[in-house]
């Protein structure tokens, strides 16, 4: 009885630091941010409580309509684009460059991951300059117009979708390239006995054992994607027009810039609920049970 | 599974990745190509780069404040990796390998947090924060970097770890906190390296909050203070590119020398995450 | 045996005050935290930052005090603020720009100044008054100038076959036609519709907005941009950019500086002070072109101010009449940006290219009014002007749908 007592409280300190740090800055902070956002709050003056105002405002903005229209567009090309490229250069450099070489080219395509977002979109921004920029001139030598990637409200997302693929893939690659090596071997050999070629190997053993990996793979890129601002921040900064604002922008734009806390908090509530659903859609797609 | 057969397909499939290679490098090469030029237009023109020039550089760490920002983002990385592992290794090792009531309730609510974006409770943390007096203070930087992650990254460890050789070490009269320390850590290295990777690579990257939480100059990091150069020198191409140049070299060269634990960091967090 | 562990924790959080203490300033009676905006151009000599020290220094040595000089960057200017002033890390003294005061007013941020200047002291401020917002003397203005004027590089009007420089919008329509039939490569009129910040307003709608007999707001503080003469500034802008006279691409553009100056631009707007800072081009300016109405541009009114978290208020007011005080001032105005005096005991010794400038063009300037939520209004504005320029919204969406947000989300 002791004995267990004693453990008990063992147990208690030991997560005692991690339980304060958790609770102050995450889990309290949640239910502030649910019960900010039924108020009027501009940090200088008291809250004040406006009922569901905040959120109706929330969903007839067309400024927030524009961030989740951006947002959602953003994690459906990014996604699926990263995942797919890690997928494939893993699986490609794990059946046919086990070597040295492999190793360096896997190394090199980790480096973007190094380097911060706003590093990168600094970069990515003058290399994709309208006039002079380095990428137009390159494609100028094929024949090509120059394209205002970052000035026109067309290719401004896409552009950002692009840096933040390949600021992305060699994180995942490293991810997956490990989980195939995981793979037992002979799983393979008994399918070369069976007579199974390389796409019908990678098909029936490579992608079915991946499952947990890849079902990781897409969550962390999903959650990423959805709290993107460093780049577009650095790069177009929402613009031109709305058609680089993301929630996160919006919320910030809200909070810091317009001094609208309570607003904001609603927004955040809103980017809490859909991050919520497409992990439940998740769950279901890749028939994890919840625990 | 190796397969050392080129056909066609494959050479395509070398060539894809050879290409995705130099995109991954080249945008670095040009950054530092630009550093050494004086250059108000996109355009790089070889005649403009002058190596000996580190004109660029000092600007950016005279007058930019890039020195005490490079201070700032070193001390907050390290004491993020740092007490991330602390707290992280102490907290797993109790979820793990005591039991204590209401120990998977409290378990489930770490893992909960996780499905929160930062960016859901970072004005409250920013009015907490406030009201403590703790904007601008290294301790706000560092504080928000640990999470469940760590927790729940060393706790899926952990259970490789034998409880009989726990049993043996307090059956022998070993003290409880150096069976944590002698016994359990050593154990467990490989998941804390991987755990100060992924705290680097976090902190490092980290802006949002450093942005909206410092106003002090002085307490910029590094991210904070490139993206303030890019509204300052909007058009001086050759000094922004200094400074992206400065914000990427540490961990680049760190990066270097750790190459294997860098990569078998991330691949662990993901194996185990 | 779990006493070493505590003491571990203990150790544990003693660090990690001593992080939280270290970063955090003492802001003792005797030092002031002074937060001014950069002027000066970016390959400047003399950094504000470097000037601002420099005074802050000569203040406290004479005052026995220190000052700490902070240097806010315009594109993140209202965030810091927001931030600082509601942290206890914010400025004692610091600068705002018009669109800047409602909120801070309303807030109770701001310090009513008139109990600490003298009459004599107020009557050598020339702009005194123009300090009087919603009922209180909450400013100090600071930089009464630096309007938006149009320049003109003459060497590509002469080879356009454009003799003088146009003053009206007929004759500017005239010369960017001119300039697009006899000089390949040139942009007739470059405007930076790329930058990000909504400043660029003031020098690509509000002077059309306002030649064209347009206001902003109207006494009860109602948006009244969408109204008929609203509509012709923007259809303006609109036809402008239609025919080709912005260039393709004004929406990658966001420094009018560079194309100007590399004699790719024949003409553009951009504040008196930063003009004189191009160097090998042949310019002359028109102060503001006859529109509709009006001939009329924006001329910036910024303040100093004093915010009510100051310790030492008297301090304050003193550092505040030491920065307006005409031998600061003529420093400033030689050394960082050019602008006209702002106390009657400075002379004017800027460029003589602006003799007229501050006098007899003085008429044709304008500030911006004081409303609730105007920088987020001028945001929205200007995105959905971008918007305009990308082909995405007809002139009459932009007026309509930046009222309508107006008045459902900022009111």
């Amino acid at each position: 009885m002791k004995q267990k007592r004693l453990e008990a409280t063992q147990g208690y300190i030991y997560i005692l630091p991690s339980l304060i740090l958790i609770l102050s800055f995450s889990i309290i902070p949640i239910f502030m941010s649910g019960v900010f956002s039924f108020t009027e709050y501009n940090v200088m003056n008291s809250p004040k409580f406006v009922g569901l105002e905040n959120y109706e405002k929330v969903l007839r903005d067309e400024y927030v309509r524009a961030a989740l229209v951006n947002t959602l567009k953003y994690v459906l090309i990014t996604v699926p684009i990263q995942t797919a490229l890690s997928l494939t250069f893993a699986a490609f450099l794990a059946v046919k460059m086990q070597n040295k070489s492999g190793e360096f080219l896997r190394s090199v395509m980790f480096i973007p991951v190094i380097a911060s977002a706003v590093t990168s979109g600094t970069i990515w921004r003058t290399i994709l300059g309208t006039d002079g920029g380095i990428l137009n001139s390159i494609i100028g030598i094929f024949g090509f117009d120059p394209v205002n990637w970052l000035g026109d409200s067309k290719t401004s997302l896409i552009s950002i979708c692009i840096v933040a693929i390949w600021k992305n893939v060699g994180y995942f690659l490293v991810i997956f390239y490990a989980g195939i090596m995981d793979i037992p071997k002979s799983l393979y050999e008994a399918a070369r006995v069976d007579g199974a070629n390389t796409y019908q190997q990678f098909f029936r053993i490579t992608l079915p054992m991946l499952k947990p990996i890849t079902s990781l793979v897409v969550t962390l890129g999903i959650i990423w994607s959805f709290q993107v601002f460093d780049l577009s921040y650095q790069m177009t900064g929402g613009g031109p027009g709305y058609s680089s604002v993301t929630i996160v922008m919006a919320i910030y734009n809200a909070a810091f810039k317009q001094y609208k806390m309570g607003y904001a908090c609603a927004m955040a509530m809103l980017l809490l609920v859909i991050v919520l659903i497409i992990n439940a859609v998740k769950q279901r797609v890749f028939g994890e049970k919840e625990d | 599974m190796e397969n050392k057969k080129w056909t066609v397909s494959s050479v395509l499939g070398l060539l894809l990745v050879i290409v995705f290679a130099i995109t991954c490098i080249a945008p670095f090469i040009y950054m530092i190509l630009m550093s050494f030029t004086k250059s108000t237009t996109l355009t790089l023109r070889m005649q403009d780069i002058n190596f000996s020039d580190f004109s660029n550089f000092s600007h950016v760490f005279n007058k930019s404040g890039f020195f005490g920002a490079l201070k700032n983002s070193i001390i907050v990385v390290c004491c993020s990796c740092f007490f991330n592992c602390v707290v992280a290794s102490m907290a797993a090792y109790g979820f793990e390998k005591k039991r204590f009531p209401g120990r998977e309730k409290i378990y489930n609510m770490y893992v909960a947090t996780m499905m929160v974006p930062g960016q859901v409770t970072m004005i409250p943390v920013f009015i907490i924060m406030k009201k403590l007096g703790l904007l601008n203070t290294y301790f706000s930087l560092i504080v928000l970097i640990i999470n469940a992650f760590g927790v729940l990254l060393i706790r899926s460890f952990m259970a490789g770890v034998p409880d009989e050789l726990l049993e043996a070490a307090k059956v022998d009269g070993c003290p409880e906190h150096k069976i944590f320390i002698n016994i359990v850590l050593p154990l467990i290295k490989p998941v804390l390296i991987s755990l100060i990777v992924f705290t680097f690579v976090t902190s490092w990257n980290d802006f949002l909050w450093p942005l909206v939480s410092t106003t002090d100059s002085d307490m910029y990091t590094l991210t904070v203070a490139l993206s303030l150069l890019k509204t300052q020198y909007g058009t001086n191409y050759g000094l922004i590119m200094a400074g992206a140049a400065v914000s990427f070299i540490f961990p680049f060269i760190l990066y270097v020398f750790l190459q294997k634990q860098f990569v078998e960091g991330i691949a662990l967090s993901g194996v185990k995450g | 045996m779990n006493k070493k562990i505590l003491a571990f924790l203990l150790v544990l959080v003693m660090v990690a005050s001593m992080f939280a203490g270290c970063g955090a300033s003492e802001s003792a009676g005797n030092e002031l935290t002074l937060w001014m905006a950069p002027m000066a151009g970016s390959d400047a000599e003399i950094t504000d930052e470097e000037f601002w020290t420099e005074i802050g220094n000569e203040f406290g040595a004479a005052n026995n005090c220190t000052v700490k000089v902070e240097i806010i960057p315009w594109d993140s200017y209202e965030e810091k603020y927001l931030t600082g002033v509601t942290s206890s890390d914010g400025p004692d003294v610091g600068w705002l720009y018009m669109e800047m005061f409602y909120d801070y007013i309303e807030m109770g941020a701001l310090v009513d100044l008139d109990a600490h200047f003298t009459d004599a002291e107020k009557d050598n401020y020339l702009y005194y008054n123009l300090g009087n917002i919603q009922g209180g003397q909450y400013a100090l203005p600071f930089i009464v100038g630096n309007p938006r004027i149009m320049l003109a590089n003459m060497d590509i009007l002469a080879q356009a076959g454009v003799e003088a420089i146009p003053t009206t919008w007929e004759e500017l329509a005239a010369a960017c036609d001119a300039v697009l039939a006899n000089c390949p490569g040139v942009i007739p009129l470059v405007q930076d519709w790329g930058n990000p910040h909504y400043g660029s307003l003031n020098e690509i709608f509000w002077p059309y907005f306002w030649s064209a007999g347009g206001e902003i707001v109207d006494d009860a503080g109602n948006l009244t941009i969408n109204s008929a003469e609203g509509l012709v500034a923007t259809e303006l802008l609109y036809d402008m950019a239609q025919k080709g006279y912005l260039g393709a691409n004004a929406t990658a553009c966001d420094d009018v500086k560079v194309p100007f100056s590399n004699g790719e631009a024949a003409f553009v707007f951009m504040a008196s002070g930063n003009a004189l800072k191009l160097e090998g081009i042949n310019w002359e300016y028109v102060t503001a072109l006859q529109g509709p109405q009006d001939a009329e541009t924006f001329v910036a009114a910024d303040s100093l101010v004093m915010f009510e978290s100051c310790e030492n208020k008297e301090l304050a007011a003193k550092l505040m009449k030491y920065l307006t005080s005409s031998d600061v001032m003529s420093r400033y105005h030689k050394t960082i940006t050019d602008q006209p005096p702002i106390t009657a005991d400075e002379e004017y010794t800027g460029s003589e290219k602006y003799a007229g400038l501050f006098t007899d063009d003085a008429g044709m300037l304008r500030s911006l009014p004081v409303f609730k939520g105007a920088s987020s209004m001028y945001d929205a504005l200007y995105k959905n002007i971008q918007s305009m320029m990308l082909g995405e919204l007809t002139p009459e969406e932009v007026l309509t749908k930046t009222t309508e947000y107006y008045d459902s989300n900022l009111k």
